[in-house]
């Protein structure tokens, strides 16, 4: 295949006498093409859509009956108390899980980098949340933070500290699923810094070895810098990922106790699959992607100094 | 690497064979038969559909056919959603089913049409079928079968504590009977309850607590269905809610119960769905027994009613044969074979007189409960709004929220919605 | 002599620490597939560590899945193989050519369109679900196969990943590959493509791995049973009132096992990039 399309290209190039800066202007253009034109129809479209569907009243078993009502659902969506608690819930659960994953994340990455024969296990083993079905992690977790029967407070009592409530409490719901999704997403993380760590030069740690580095000094002037790029993707798709919380409290939690888990994306479903009123669940899309962007693009900003 | 790749291109070809095989199969050639669209929800009882309309098709050949797509539950909402797509594309088929308390939402929003006078033999149904069918007046679903909560026990632990259940209706334990019982079977030391109830979020939570608020004389909508305030967080819902949350405080029921606490003998009383006598059979050497739901101190008693039904599509080209496929399934015979799938009540008092096992212990409790005591949830567009917000607020309660707070946040949020759909 | 020897151990409490850890994430896994061989009334009779040891072992949830006559469990898993592969596939070619044009051959618009594919992947899928339905029907594409593959071949997060992997690539590679006469394309596929095998391993993990366990748009537009997905075809077990743990966890070991497999399969390409010995050289 290869050997056809350089042929071709070949051809061409030759016959048209196109320089290699020319080429890539008309190949880069060419070589996006694909993608764009399906971002475009499967992604913007629909975004475009949903962006309409906002200035709507619109019941979803009844498409034919939706009308214009201008910026209703904005000022509803404003005026609704919950929207603000899921807003808080959201960054909480960005904020804090952010930086606790990444950081597990890149200690999982680095310990199966190493040349042991356990390695690959380790890698297969760290994934293995991810992979598993959320049904099973969820009851099997729910489980785990069971008041009175549960492993975790078992263990804790071992070490004398009482019985929590975890999952029925208000102030602890939170932070079980914030610890759970550590867990659960790190591996996700692991993979993608494992590809970074694999570009790291390793002449670089041959030299340190030289200078007499640590473990230590070594993580901090030769892992960390070559990382420098990886890192700051993996921070923003895991701040993305953050906000996007919903499929934990929805098995959970269901949002409880007192709204304490309700995130935006769980509102966001709320109101349009199971109350079917597509134009607020559509006006809630719109705010949380302009939230959402607005912060990522602050983070690229701060990533890129 | 190569090895792979033409390993891959093998399959996708393979594969594009397959899609291709299996639409071809679909377009059949039709010799001016109708064709009927159903869908109803994957699950047990998706085997006597399959028979049944089968058999219609024998005996209507060359006149209709009908052809039934079961579609998966899973997510609590993913039947629903279906539809919703459905409706969006206008792709709806000609009868689909619907959950219960879906039927004035589906009939508001134009899906599904009235059925009035197409019904053979309506008077046969039992009442609770016709009241959940009926919006504004008007008759829009019928289903086979019935669904009622009631009060399972564990005999041997019963009998230990030396306390007797109730035999008949009229003698169903009162609020402060059952309390007094689940209090008595509740064993801390041990670790067992005496009472187990699920805490589900789906539409349980509205459907097992549903007959405590009727039997106290409380509602949670107002007869003309325009408001909640003053019903739903009225005196009445206010007290049932109140006498439940006395279980939680006091430990005689588990938060977080395992799926079969109750079968592994962890709790001695289990509010359940007539559906778990079923299950209960898994466990052979407990012997299980079945009573009334427990009524409120003056009221009389009140059992929950509903399940799936079927009803006629407004965008049906064949409403005639649509209405004969409905009957089909309808009759007598049919209702018997789906009622025995999940041992579910029938919605027939004729197919309840071909089916012995009703008459005896205990499955007699649940036929009482569904002829003489049951209660439809209540018929509003904005029901998806009601038992969410309700359910939610259960939940707070039993974790220790205060009942008139949280059960005033429902009201207001559920009368927002009416204002939108009712206007 | 002693140099080696603290190696070794090292080496060996490295292991220790990764098997340790290991075990504490495979659990659930594990769990799940013990569940799936107890018999349905003993699974959650102890909640405890003894839960992982099952007292009583039986294939019959794996029987009863595998035999009944209404499903046909291994088409569902076959439909889910050959849709994720589709997408795993044609995505891995457009997203990373994509993402090789935004950043090596910085054509006019390429930055803003970087800046848009970034935004894009902001996007929650469920804000889009009904909308995206109703540009799929209008393709008359509902119960086909490419309802479930076409929409996802193009996927910001992939690209976006390709890009932050392919600026690290020296240019020197390329303008060497250039004097030597080669296109563009060349250039990718014979300097690009080489070099970044983990890049490509780590898009296709997280593509197949995201796209596999897909429930909620399979289920919208794929309810003919011939395209179904095992995703969708195993929730007939989640039925509203008998629910079957031990089938349901024997039914979702089985979905899992594929997964793990390709996973297996694509982590060998996490070789050392050959890109510093490249430079050097």
């Amino acid at each position: 295949m290869e050997w056809l399309l350089s042929k071709i290209q070949g051809e061409k190039s030759h016959r048209f006498l196109l320089t290699y800066e020319q080429q890539k202007k008309w190949l880069g253009f060419l070589f996006s093409v694909p993608a764009l034109v399906l971002l475009f129809t499967f992604l913007i479209l629909p975004v475009g859509l949903a962006f309409v569907y906002s200035f709507m009243e619109y019941n979803m078993l009844n498409p034919q009956g939706k009308t214009f009502t201008g910026f209703n659902n904005y000022a509803r969506l404003f005026n609704d108390a919950i929207f603000f608690t899921a807003l808080k819930n959201t960054l909480y659960f960005t904020v804090l899980v952010v930086p606790l994953q990444c950081a597990v994340a890149l200690g999982l990455a680095i310990l199966v980098n190493k040349k042991v024969k356990t390695a690959v296990i380790g890698r297969v083993f760290f994934f293995s949340p991810v992979v598993t079905s959320m049904v099973v992690v969820a009851i099997l977790w729910t489980f785990l933070y069971n008041v009175d029967s549960g492993l975790i407070n078992s263990a804790l009592n071992f070490f004398g500290i009482p019985d929590q409530p975890f999952l029925l409490s208000e102030g602890q719901a939170m932070n079980s699923i914030i610890f759970m999704s550590v867990w659960q997403g790190a591996g996700f993380q692991m993979m993608i810094f494992l590809a970074g760590l694999k570009e790291v030069p390793e002449t670089l740690y041959e030299a340190a070895d030289i200078d007499g580095a640590n473990v230590w000094q070594k993580f901090l002037n030769v892992t960390l810098p070559s990382l420098k790029n990886v890192t700051g993707f993996v921070l923003m798709i895991t701040t993305i990922q953050a906000f996007r919380l919903f499929v934990q409290p929805y098995i959970m939690t269901n949002g409880g106790p007192s709204d304490s888990t309700k995130t935006l994306v769980f509102m966001l479903y709320e109101n349009g699959f199971q109350f079917r009123d597509v134009g607020y669940s559509s006006a809630i899309a719109v705010v949380f992607f302009l939230v959402v962007l607005s912060i990522s693009l602050i983070l690229k900003k701060v990533l890129n100094q | 690497m190569k090895k792979l790749c033409i390993g891959i291109i093998f399959l996708l070809f393979t594969g594009v064979l397959f899609g291709c095989n299996s639409s071809e199969e679909a377009s059949g050639d039709d010799g001016g038969e109708v064709k009927l669209s159903l869908w109803y929800p994957e699950g047990e009882t998706s085997k006597a559909y399959k028979e049944i309309i089968k058999e219609f098709n024998n005996e209507y050949e060359g006149e209709i056919e009908a052809e039934i797509t079961f579609i998966p539950r899973g997510n609590k909402y993913a039947y629903e959603d279906k539809v919703s797509a459905g409706a969006t594309s206008n792709t709806l088929p000609d009868l689909l089913a619907l959950d219960g308390p879906s039927v004035a939402n589906y009939a508001h929003s134009g899906i599904i049409q009235p059925i009035d006078g197409i019904v053979e033999n309506q008077d046969d149904f039992v009442e609770s079928i016709i009241q959940q069918g009926t919006y504004q007046d008007q008759l829009y679903t019928v289903g086979p079968t019935e669904s009622t909560v009631a009060l399972f026990y564990n005999k041997d632990k019963l009998k230990e504590a030396g306390i007797e259940p109730p035999k008949a209706g009229e003698e169903a334990w009162t609020w402060d009977e059952f309390y007094q019982a689940a209090k008595q079977l509740t064993n801390k030391e041990e670790n067992t309850y005496g009472v187990n109830w699920t805490l589900d979020y789906g539409e349980w939570i509205i459907y097992f607590t549903g007959p405590m608020v009727w039997s106290n004389g409380g509602s949670f909508i107002s007869e003309d269905g325009t408001t909640t305030d003053g019903y739903v967080n009225g005196p009445e819902t206010v007290e049932a809610l109140k006498y439940l949350k006395k279980f939680t405080e006091e430990g005689l029921v588990n938060l977080q119960p395992t799926p079969t606490e109750f079968e592994d003998g962890k709790a001695a009383m289990m509010l359940m769905g007539s559906w778990e006598w079923s299950k209960l059979q898994n466990y052979p050497d407990t012997e299980w027994g079945i009573t009334y739901y427990p009524k409120s101190p003056e009221g009389k008693q009140v059992s929950p009613s509903g399940d799936w039904n079927w009803g006629i599509s407004t965008s049906t080209q064949h409403k005639e044969e649509a209405a004969t496929l409905l009957n089909y399934m309808m009759n007598k015979k049919n209702i018997v074979k789906i009622s025995n799938v999940e041992n579910k009540p029938a919605a027939r008092h004729s197919s309840f007189e071909m089916m012995d096992k009703w008459k005896e212990e205990p499955l007699d409790v649940l036929k009482d409960q569904v002829l003489n005591s049951a209660h439809p949830r209540p018929t509003t567009p904005s029901y998806p709004v009601l038992t969410t917000k309700y359910g939610q607020a259960v939940q707070n309660i039993f974790l220790g929220g205060d009942v008139q707070e949280e059960l005033d946040k429902v009201a207001e949020e559920v009368d927002k919605d009416l204002e939108r759909k009712v206007q | 002599m002693s140099v080696s020897w603290k190696k070794r151990v090292n080496k060996i409490g490295i292991s220790i620490v990764i098997v340790l850890l290991g075990l504490l994430f495979i659990s659930p896994l594990l769990w799940m597939v013990v569940a799936s061989i107890k018999p349905e009334t003993l699974i959650f009779k102890d909640m405890g560590l003894q839960s992982f040891l099952p007292k009583q072992a039986t294939f019959d949830n794996y029987l009863a899945i595998l035999f009944t006559d209404s499903v046909n469990f291994l088409k569902y898993l076959w439909n889910s193989l050959f849709s994720v592969g589709m997408i795993v596939l044609l995505g891995t070619i457009v997203n990373s050519l994509c993402a090789y044009a935004l950043v090596k051959l910085k054509f006019p618009g390429s930055g803003f369109i970087l800046v848009v594919i970034i935004a894009l992947y902001v996007v929650p899928f469920e804000s889009v679900l009904i909308p995206l339905y109703v540009v799929v029907n209008s393709f008359g594409w509902i119960n086909e196969f490419p309802s479930l593959i076409v929409p996802f071949i193009a996927e910001a997060f992939s690209i976006f990943l390709f890009i932050q992997f392919f600026k690290g690539i020296p240019n020197e590679l390329e303008e060497a590959a250039q004097i030597d006469g080669a296109n563009p394309l060349q250039v990718f596929l014979r300097i690009v493509v080489p070099n970044s095998k983990p890049v490509f391993a780590t898009a296709a993990i997280l593509s197949f791995v995201t796209h596999w366990s897909d429930f909620m748009w399979p289920l919208i537009v794929a309810t003919d049973d011939s395209i179904r997905t095992v995703q969708v075809g195993i929730q007939y077990l989640f039925t509203d009132n008998n629910i079957e743990y031990g089938q349901i966890m024997a039914a979702l070991t089985l979905t899992t096992i594929p997964v793990v497999l390709i996973f297996i399969f694509f982590q060998r390409y996490y070789v050392q990039g050959v890109t510093s010995s490249g430079v050097k050289g």
